[in-house]
């Protein structure tokens, strides 16, 4: 079964193709979630044409602030190539995004979605609106691509996130895999799964990493493919 | 008990003071471990400032070429005002490090530790090698301060950190505390724990958030001293974490008790004290 997961059993394996994470194709359809932890500069470009080719695009509160500047940035520049969508959606709890551009954005037509919930974070929540909003659409969405800029100040952000993945595993059946600089890491839930990678990916030093953690409890795991593969 | 955890008991409880770590006395003894992810702009002073007053001092690898560089730019600006100390030792399986380096600091007399086992990152095993050199000495060392610089492009190497520190409670019954970025962070063991919490800290919204996140298995706690307090709740990956909390304390600062059934990441934001910390330096100035 290809990027998804409808059977929670042992037997189904869940076959994940990421190249069609930071790959783009129109052909696969995705949603967007632009966090509110700014957008790394080496990721500009590519952040640019994940937005462009999503069928859903979500800012996260503070991130609206950011895109904004990155949009003024690309028409000075005439760097980007595509006309360059606004969000479908902001929402979050406001207490980052500049006001005026809330409202300015509001009357261009975008959907605000205040999630004003303080038990769970901003991204939590926009996970549930997207998830609303596939399930309302009945759009056939692959997966929902999450932009975490690599603001490194707050550790408890980045836990959060993490935290949240755990929290989407039971919001949404759609894999939401978040990109945080140069790493891509998603929830991989019990039972059997295949991970395609790319013969370039393989070979760049830079990008030839993986890890498998076991972030809230522990976890008997076998693998193939890998160096140092676990298990007989 | 201060700082130490020397029996795994729920009856003793264990009194941590953050303020130790990031504002450096020269009375409280630390070793500090240079990982091999950079060195955070923002930390280049205050990192110099733990460096200095350290007991003993660790470059991970290729951490020594982001030390040896600093060093270099340190010199040209003047803005050392104290002998930047070589470390004591440079530990690591030296994939990194770049190797004319390597022998230059082995011939000005660091101590360098090779330490290839793959099963175990260079950061595991540095810190077998600081508690093993403080078991040796027998100083007694307050805490281990490990500088991560916040690299943002290896999550594995994150986690990987976080992993270490769960690794290291078994290891050593020296606190091992990182600096990230903004942050910091540590293992609260099994137990009962109160964290002193500084006026400036609670004041100051980039530093006054904290987090109690249950990684590697689920935990009951209860807090006092949080915005958001848990009473007897269960904290796990899929249910509660606790993240963007912050204090609710008196004016003038005050502690944050936490009680867990399993051990605990504790996160939390500092600052550099210009102020307090100026006055305590040239102290530590007059004493080189």
């Amino acid at each position: 079964m290809e990027n998804g997961i409808e059977e929670k059993s042992n037997e189904t394996e869940v076959f994940w193709q990421p190249e069609n994470y930071y790959c783009p194709r129109p052909e696969v359809h995705s949603a967007v979630i632009l966090l509110n932890n700014g957008i790394s500069e080496a990721n500009v470009k590519s952040v640019l044409q994940w937005w462009c080719n999503a069928s859903l695009r979500i800012c996260v509160d503070g991130a609206t602030n950011h895109f904004h500047h990155l949009m003024w940035q690309q028409q000075g520049a005439a760097a980007c190539h595509c006309p360059c969508p606004l969000p479908d959606v902001i929402s979050g709890d406001f207490d980052s995004i500049q006001p005026d551009l809330l409202k300015l954005y509001s009357a261009e037509g975008v959907t605000i979605v205040p999630t004003p919930d303080q038990n769970e974070t901003d991204f939590t929540k926009a996970v549930r609106v997207a998830a609303s909003l596939i399930r309302e659409r009945q759009t056939s969405v692959n997966h929902i691509l999450v932009v975490a800029g690599s603001n490194n100040n707050r550790f408890d952000h980045v836990l959060a996130i993490v935290a949240t993945l755990y929290k989407a595993y039971q919001i949404t059946s759609t894999p939401v895999v978040v990109v945080w600089g140069g790493s891509l890491f998603w929830v991989l839930g019990a039972g059997r799964h295949r991970i395609q990678v790319s013969a370039e990916l393989c070979c760049n030093p830079s990008s030839s990493w993986c890890g498998l953690v076991p972030v809230g409890q522990a976890a008997t795991a076998t693998t193939t493919g890998l160096k140092w593969n676990l298990g007989l």
